[in-house]
């Protein structure tokens, strides 16, 4: 079936009356997963948006329960999450990356509540790529940009048109109300992407491993602000940082983003930090990316979509990274002990 | 080779604390309490093995990651050094006042594989707590294991902890034998003025079918694993609990990770071999 462009406002509205939708939109200059509204622009053309989808699932900041102290007594109220929502548009790398957030909310023998009900509640709706970025590099990771494994639906741009396929059962059934909107019609073949960053990362994860006590992560995390810019646009990062708002004898206790380079991440009471440098919490940044992540769950945190590239102000490059420790593998610096890593305050 | 098991499940929300109540606060040192809970109708709010962790807070103020130092029939206990914001609120807390409890969390000492050795435990200052929760395990199940060493260092004579049952207690047990040190002297202590690591040593200890299980700071566990290795303990009988910082508990938040092991999921019971397989930090 195909979804004429011109009739994509009008089924975003059908939708909209049920559910929050989620559509690329332009705000404040940056582009975003925001409620589609009547007459607003969605900007399905772009291959990506500046901050991913991962707000919609787990939120920059979420209540996890609010308290209230009568003299000694203290009660707690859960909250629950209900409201229905479709992510419309969602790029293949986001579709991989709301995979790896589901492998960490949902398994592994606790389930994350607040997560699990935004998820059940959530419809995906993955929109092939037809124009990648010079920053995007999806393909190194073996993710296919036209195909977005885990969403529930998928549309292919046909050029005047999206074709429509389900690809789960919450798919089909969902598409029972698309089908005013959709006309018969044929899927047109795959056009052939051309991505500027194409890199061979089967050997990323035992690179870095080897390079742990390299003098390149020295060099490297030189110019790392420790802002947190990366791990706030990652699709994947999923860090959190819990802490509690207290308006007198009311409160409440919330999670927010939090990002492994921060200095304060991992410090403990009495001022013990086991990464006290910027050295040791950009490397953990990156081996949790691409090896710590693949020990515990077998596939890469990194999904390629190149937002920490674009935005990172110091031009901090992960695709430059993987790069990098090749060439030191191929050079046999793993070897070389006159460059092990040395620390430096910060 | 011991084999560290696993048994960790939740069936609610795994972030929400249930509201508890303290119903008992013991001075230990000048800046160590010990915190008896239990829930509001009475109950202990967790079953828990030796080892395992429980997170402990006051609603307003935070909640932070302990080692549950002992447990009864309806009720756990906390010891807490008072080092930071949650901890100096927690230590205003007195019988009555209500708390938040969480858990249990991560892996716990592995009793059942240590039964038929010899044990030493080792501490320092805080560090006896997480301890003394396999030393009690192995006391209460006397015949199960061998010859008991404990060997425990504080700062100074007043920052030892337990001070009852190291020597009032522990002392008279059976085939238990208890080695205080302290680092500093003072007019009121006429035992050992040494660090752990070199008194652990002097006292040549029988090492054959011995199990050393560790905790202390940074320091003391570096030089008494090596000193542990000097006297051919081999890391697969070390037993150590590590620290990280935490926040959700339950490997999500992604703080406590020592490369790809989550403290709080994976840990924080390692053998000496495991912590050695690690990429540090």
């Amino acid at each position: 079936m195909i979804l004429k462009k011109e009739r994509l406002n009008d089924l975003l509205e059908a939708l909209a009356s049920k559910a929050t939708v989620y559509v690329p939109r332009e705000l404040d200059g940056q582009t975003r997963f925001a409620p589609f509204a009547k007459g607003s622009a969605v900007e399905l053309g772009k291959a990506k948006t500046v901050f991913s989808p991962k707000e919609t699932l787990f939120p920059q900041t979420e209540t996890l329960y609010t308290y209230a102290q009568l003299g000694e007594d203290i009660t707690l109220c859960e909250t629950v999450n209900t409201t229905n929502q479709v992510l419309f548009g969602v790029r293949s790398c986001d579709t991989y990356s709301i995979e790896r957030l589901d492998e960490v909310f949902l398994t592994r023998t606790f389930i994350d509540t607040l997560y699990l009900e935004r998820r059940n509640n959530t419809l995906i709706v993955a929109l092939g790529c037809t124009e990648p970025d010079r920053s995007c590099f999806c393909t190194s990771f073996g993710i296919d940009p036209a195909a977005g494994t885990g969403a529930d639906i998928q549309l292919t741009d046909t050029g005047d048109g999206y074709f429509v396929e389900a690809l789960t059962g919450r798919g089909t059934e969902a598409l029972q109300a698309w089908s005013p909107f959709l006309t018969e019609g044929q899927k047109t073949a795959a056009r052939e992407l051309t991505f500027s960053l194409a890199l061979d990362t089967s050997n990323v994860k035992d690179s870095l491993e080897q390079l742990f006590e390299h003098a390149y992560w020295n060099d490297l995390s030189m110019k790392c602000l420790g802002c947190g810019t990366c791990a706030f646009v990652c699709p994947t990062c999923h860090c959190f940082d819990m802490s509690q708002n207290n308006k007198g004898n009311t409160g409440y206790r919330f999670r927010t983003w939090d990002s492994c380079t921060f200095s304060d991440y991992s410090m403990m009471a009495g001022f013990h930090n086991p990464r006290p440098t910027k050295m040791r919490r950009l490397r953990n940044r990156f081996m949790h990316k691409l090896s710590f992540f693949s020990d515990r769950y077998g596939s890469s945190l990194c999904c390629g979509c190149g937002r920490c590239i674009e935005l990172c102000p110091a031009g901090i490059d992960i695709s430059r990274v993987i790069e990098d420790t090749s060439s030191l593998m191929g050079a046999g610096a793993e070897q070389q002990g006159s460059t092990a890593v040395k620390e430096v305050a910060s | 080779m011991i084999a560290i098991s696993h048994d960790c499940s939740c069936e609610t929300n795994p972030l929400i604390p249930q509201v508890c109540k303290v119903i008992a606060v013991t001075q230990e040192t000048s800046d160590v309490k010990s915190f008896r809970v239990q829930t509001l109708d009475g109950r202990i709010p967790f079953s828990f093995v030796p080892g395992q962790l429980g997170m402990f807070g006051v609603v307003n103020h935070g909640e932070c990651m302990f080692c549950v130092s002992m447990g009864g029939e309806d009720w756990i206990e906390f010891t807490v050094k008072k080092v930071g914001t949650v901890t100096e609120r927690i230590h205003q807390l007195h019988p009555g006042a209500q708390v938040t409890v969480r858990g249990p969390y991560g892996n716990f000492w592995p009793a059942d594989a240590c039964k038929g050795r010899n044990m030493i435990f080792i501490a320092g200052g805080i560090g006896l707590p997480p301890v003394r929760t396999f030393l009690l395990h192995t006391l209460a199940n006397r015949s199960d294991y061998g010859r008991i060493d404990l060997v425990y260092s504080a700062s100074t004579k007043k920052d030892l902890v337990f001070k009852e049952q190291l020597f009032d207690l522990w002392p008279n047990e059976p085939n238990m034998h208890v080695h205080v040190s302290v680092y500093r002297a003072s007019d009121d202590w006429d035992g050992p003025v040494e660090f752990t690591a070199p008194y652990l040593e002097s006292l040549g200890l029988d090492i054959t079918n011995t199990t050393a299980v560790l905790c202390g700071g940074p320091s003391l566990y570096r030089t008494c694993s090596k000193a542990l290795a000097n006297m051919g303990v081999s890391d697969n009988d070390i037993l150590t609990t590590l620290e990280m910082r935490m926040k959700c508990g339950i490997g999500k938040c992604g703080r406590c990770n020592v490369g790809s092991k989550y403290i709080c999921l994976d840990g924080p019971v390692f053998t000496q071999a495991e912590v050695n397989a690690m990429l540090k930090d």
